[in-house]
């Protein structure tokens, strides 16, 4: 049977089959009638066979993430869903509103922790409501979450448990426990994945799943664990002769490694540990560097391969401390590891190194395989790219601040930047890969203004964002807050801004440097000083970025930012908050901070 | 005449234009995102005491840093004469290490400067250096520089005298902007006051700079010859009578442009020292209505002399005065040279001279200079005295205090080592690399080693005390004075020399050009046998460049060919 008139079908899509179909599916329950809408919509997407949720709602992912890990393991967690027929969105934290969480069949949340248990930006109004008596509407629901974080840091995926706390609190769900990951989270958030999925897929009854064939490989994607082997072709330090510290610029060839990336991103470099710590290391053990020993992905490989090339050993982190405790008990750092103790493990644990944990509190006898069982893989660095693809073709750039320190009677650097500074020559190859940050994003509209905020090392994405409007012949007008310690020395990339500024690219900078005069200047200060024209740049609906440092400077202009909203717009705390959390959504005010 | 060359040098629009000295100077100064300041107001700021400079050893790799130059600023003060009191000295080297880069410099203009003064501390440095009561007003630009006097140990009551001279010249000739007090000193004009002008100078001020120096012979460490006016004081005994009056002295030329020449002063007449102020402003004013204001390199006073000759010059003076300067009376010059160590003044007191390399005063790794003048400064009931030659005389010092100042000279061995040979005291250079940007070869920093080799050769030819003037300049601007050295250096590239020879040891006589490029090599494969004959065959007292002269070496002046 078929019927001639289907009210509101479109002219244009009428066709006989569609009327077949249409008549077919009369007389289906509603619950039928949903997982065909949905399967129909999954046919039309191209990835065949997805099911639409249950009667109960949808199924809402949610990533609350500074950086792009949130949104990878968030789009991997919707193909495994899409797989066993269970059709879910992804949200940003951000619109938490539009994701209907009150009419929600199930909330999976993926949740960073950035610095010492900070929320992510995008996630500040989510947690508010959360905390809120609103939340109580959210009991039926179900929920499970993902925690990123790293435990180098003492309130480790603190995000995530909050979040875990609160929604059990509530009375809600739990549809599989909490899942911790470190900074190595491939593994555990696959895990983690399968058993959402499964679980999922019994609760909502599923009955009948199509899998798809859609592949889920990441591409040619270069990855941590696939490097692509860069040549450098500059390495040049850029702080001038007496500087307090140095920092460098280096320029790195993609030429046909088919990398992209955008202004915003990060690149990962994977850099050796220093040999001359790994052999005191093996020599404080009167280790063979020959023995062999199991690396992360479980292939034999030498010691001293291993611990110069395949395990991370400065810093140290919570968990080789834990480890290295069963293998001897140890009052003081058992003591250390106590829940109220964070703090103090913290300022131990800074650094420190594997050779100080080995040195201060030795045990007898350890053997090359307990070493490198209580070690995680070596972990990548991140920097933010400092160039444009459309001005710089086949290159990348980065700014990368040489950390150096004495502590403890030895001269400290940091693995990855003391290698850059100590080791890599032009000429030479190191293993990079993109590290995505869509979070971090120039306005799509070429006239909306920019406002930048990059002290120190955080100024590269802006170097980049300058020369990406520059290439594209964007208009908007941009406004650079720099700072360092120096004018002399330390005015990273003076000469470029000074060239921008005469171009117009640069409508205006303001600097601040710290050490010039006694009183020591930030460039939240001159944001405070340049209040009402600031305010003027926000009403014309200028884009706020934020890069540098986390545990200082990010909040001391987050709280100029409301100064200056409440100053100028004569608001309340409460209302300037607003303004923030607004621009926020409307991705109006952007942070990278580390 | 072609239009090119009627037309006014960029510098004479700079200066119209610039409100008398204001320019965007202050503006400038508040520009966070450089060092520096725009072009017009690096011409500018020179009327104010400061030439914006960068360190040229650091530009190549700054400029691979991404960083701008290192620019900074050199700050010299105007003190006429010379003369500054131990509490001046106190703070001008407190200031050295606060504001600039540790170090003095004296110049061969009898004045400090202070280096490496970065653009946010420029407005402070100046304010405080007014504080001592001592500026920098016009001690460069276009108008007339740092009036200098013989120190004149020896006769101190007539130094005090023509010292006074000196003084009134420098304030009679200074600009009357008030540019100068608003910028640094934030004085603000009073509202209805009438605006600025400058009734000698008038809105442009002169076409070049203008210098005045005055000798009292037999000393001529002020090298009188070498000025726009050198005035060669007159006295009968102790008082002071008149000055002999030369005009046309300038020692700077430009390389390969033969329009450009060093000139001595040439003596037209004779003033009673009552009139020498006047005399001094109308020779300025002629130079300012028929100086050469379209082509700088011949705008100093001696191109405006020999292009209207010394006759029309005297006519167009006395006219302008309105009296006739009297005939030149008769003078005799024995040295250009220092007195060094004590001498007992007229006074009864004493006065020692001490020798500074290139005037550079700083703590050396090996010589604690700056520390042990810092001591003694801190203890003098006298003053200080900077000579002509770069060098420090401690004046006025009661007998009871040369004891005390004997023991601090020993202490920090300021008056002993290998800084004391004869020739070495006799020489100068001027700053040159890294901070001058006229600079074409090291100066400061090359005149020690080259002294060296100098005095070992005298030391094998048997000469081990013969004082020969060596002067090193970085360019042929002169403000070395080589062409008044016996063996003067001019820069031309990195490592290479005009080489000069053959100017008298008491600065009446001009050295002449032996080679238009050499190395230090070929310099000494010239000088070696020089200094043997001149070991060899020279008359009794007869000094090197007199004896080069007389002998021929320096015959040809388009060059002596071995």
């Amino acid at each position: 049977m078929t019927s001639n008139t289907i009210a509101g079908l479109p002219a244009q899509l009428d066709n006989p089959k569609l009327r077949g179909v249409i008549g077919d599916a009369r007389g289906l329950t509603e619950q039928q009638l949903l997982w065909c809408s949905g399967y129909l919509a999954g046919m039309a997407t191209g990835s065949a066979g997805i099911a639409a949720a249950s009667d109960a709602g949808q199924v809402v992912i949610l990533y609350a993430s500074q950086t792009g890990n949130g949104v990878g393991v968030s789009k991997k967690l919707q193909q495994s869903l899409a797989q066993a027929g269970i059709s879910a969105d992804v949200f940003n934290a951000l619109d938490y509103r539009k994701a209907q969480l009150k009419k929600a069949a199930a909330l999976l949340i993926i949740a960073s922790t950035h610095g010492e248990g900070d929320v992510p930006d995008s996630a500040m109004e989510f947690a508010e409501f959360l905390n809120s008596d609103k939340a109580k509407s959210l009991k039926s629901l179900q929920y499970s979450v993902l925690a990123l974080g790293d435990t180098s840091y003492s309130h480790y995926c603190q995000v995530g448990r909050d979040f875990d706390a609160r929604l059990a609190a509530i009375g809600a769900q739990e549809i599989t426990p909490r899942q911790d990951c470190d900074v190595d989270y491939g593994a555990a958030a696959e895990v983690w994945i399968r058993q959402v999925t499964t679980e999922l897929q019994a609760t909502l009854e599923i009955s009948d799943t199509v899998p798809i064939a859609a592949s889920l490989a990441a591409g040619n994607d270069y990855s941590r664990d696939q490097p692509w082997q860069a040549e450098v072709l500059v390495n040049q330090v850029i702080t001038g002769r007496g500087s307090s510290k140095e920092t460098r610029h280096l320029e790195l060839s993609l030429e046909e490694s088919g990398m992209e990336f955008l202004p915003g991103d990060s690149i990962g470099i994977l850099a050796p540990n220093p040999a001359l710590l790994v052999d005191e290391i093996i020599a404080t053990l009167s280790l063979d560097g020959e023995a062999v020993v199991t690396n992360p992905t479980g292939e034999s490989v030498i010691l001293r391969d291993a611990l110069i090339n395949h395990y991370e050993i400065a810093p140290i982190s919570r968990p080789v401390i834990q480890q290295y405790c069963e293998i001897q008990a140890n009052d003081e750092l058992s003591s250390l590891l106590a829940e109220d103790h964070k703090t103090e493990l913290t300022e131990w644990l800074y650094g420190r190194d594997l050779l100080d944990l080995l040195v201060e509190h030795p045990v007898a006898g350890l053997g090359a395989e307990q070493l490198v069982s209580i070690l995680r893989p070596r972990q990548p660095r991140l920097y933010s790219v400092a160039s444009s693809s459309a001005a710089n073709r086949d290159e990348v750039h980065l700014t990368v601040a040489t950390v150096e320190y004495e502590a403890r009677n030895r001269h400290r650097r940091g693995v990855a930047t003391g290698w850059i500074a100590g080791s890599v020559e032009a000429g030479e190859l190191i293993g990079i890969y993109r590290h995505e940050n869509p979070l971090f994003r120039l306005p799509e509209d070429p006239d909306q203004p920019v406002i930048m905020i990059g002290p120190g090392t955080g100024v590269a994405p802006f170097r980049a964002f300058l020369e990406q409007r520059e290439a594209l012949g964007a208009t908007g007008r941009n406004w650079l807050f720099f700072g360092d310690r120096n004018f002399t020395t330390d005015f990273l990339y003076q000469r470029e801004w000074q060239g921008h500024l005469a171009s117009g690219l640069l409508s205006r900078i303001d600097l601040a440097f710290s050490r010039d005069q006694e009183q020591r200047i930030y460039v939240q200060q001159r944001m405070i000083e340049q209040s009402s024209e600031f305010y003027h740049w926000l009403e014309a609906g200028a884009c706020v970025y934020v890069c540098g440092d986390a545990s200082r400077m990010a909040g001391d202009v987050h709280a100029a930012l409301l100064k200056i909203i409440q100053k100028e717009g004569a608001l309340s705390a409460d209302s300037a908050a607003d303004y923030v959390s607004q621009m926020q959504r409307d991705r109006r005010y952007q942070r990278d901070v580390y | 005449m072609s239009t090119t060359e009627e037309s006014l040098s960029a510098n004479e629009p700079l200066k119209l234009g610039s409100d008398f000295l204001r320019g965007t100077i202050a503006e400038g100064l508040q520009d966070p995102v450089t060092g520096n300041i725009s072009e017009g107001d690096a011409q500018l700021i020179k009327f104010h005491g400061c030439y914006v400079q960068d360190d040229r050893d650091l530009r190549q790799e700054r400029l691979k840093q991404k960083l701008e130059p290192l620019y900074s600023f050199l700050i010299r003060v105007r003190m006429a004469g010379g003369v500054c009191s131990p509490a001046q000295w106190l703070e001008l080297d407190r200031l050295a290490h606060s504001h600039a880069n540790g170090s003095l410099r004296l110049t061969t203009r009898q004045t400090f400067q202070f280096h490496g003064v970065l653009k946010r501390n420029l407005r402070d440095t100046i304010y405080q250096i007014n504080q001592t009561l001592l500026d920098t007003i016009a001690a460069c630009g276009d108008v007339n520089r740092n009036v200098m006097v013989n120190v004149l140990p020896e006769l101190s009551r007539l130094h005090a005298e023509v010292y006074g001279w000196g003084q009134a010249i420098s304030d009679a000739l200074l600009p009357k902007t008030s540019a100068y007090h608003e910028i640094w000193l934030g004085k603000t004009q009073v509202a209805g006051q009438p605006a600025d002008s400058e009734p000698m100078y008038g809105p442009t001020y002169l076409p070049r700079k203008f210098k005045i120096g005055i000798a009292v012979a037999p000393r001529n460490d002020v090298d009188v010859f070498s000025q726009d006016i050198g005035l060669i004081a007159v006295a009968d005994d102790e008082k002071l009578l008149g000055f002999n009056v030369a005009i046309g002295g300038g020692l700077g030329r430009t390389h390969g442009d033969d329009s450009t020449y060093a000139r001595l002063a040439s003596v037209i007449g004779y003033c009673p020292a009552d009139k020498v102020v006047e005399v001094c402003e109308q020779i300025l004013c002629i130079q300012r209505d028929h100086g050469n204001r379209s082509n700088r390199k011949n705008a100093r006073l001696k191109y405006t002399v020999d292009r209207h000759g010394l006759d029309w010059f005297g006519q167009e003076l006395n006219t302008r005065l309105g009296w006739n300067l009297g005939a030149e009376r008769s003078y005799h010059f024995d040295t250009s040279g220092d007195a060094f160590g004590w001498v007992e003044g007229s006074d009864g007191l004493g006065y020692y001279t001490l020798f500074i390399e290139s005037g550079r005063v700083k703590d050396f790794d090996d010589y604690p200079l700056m520390t042990g003048l810092r001591e003694i400064a801190q203890m003098l009931d006298g003053e200080f005295r900077l000579t002509g030659n770069q060098n420090l005389c401690i004046a006025k010092v009661k007998p009871e205090q040369r004891v005390e100042i004997d023991r601090l000279l020993a202490q920090y061995g300021l008056d002993s080592g290998i800084r004391q040979g004869a020739t070495r005291k006799a020489s100068m250079a001027c700053v040159g690399l890294p901070t001058c940007g006229l600079a074409m070869a090291e100066s400061e920093r090359y005149l020690p080693g080259f002294v060296t080799r100098v005095e070992h050769l005298l030391a094998e030819v048997g000469l081990p005390d013969e004082p020969i003037i060596v002067r090193i300049t970085g360019c042929p601007n002169g403000c070395g004075r080589a062409p008044l050295a016996e063996i003067g250096l001019v820069g031309k590239s990195p490592g290479h020399y005009q080489l000069w020879l053959g100017a008298s040891p008491n600065g009446d006589r001009l050295n002449q050009l032996v080679k238009e490029s050499v190395t230090e090599e070929q310099i000494f494969e010239l000088l070696a046998p020089m200094l043997k004959t001149f070991a060899d065959q020279r008359l009794p007292g007869e000094r090197f460049g007199d004896f080069v002269t007389r002998n021929g070496y320096v015959d040809d002046p388009t060059g002596y060919e071995i």
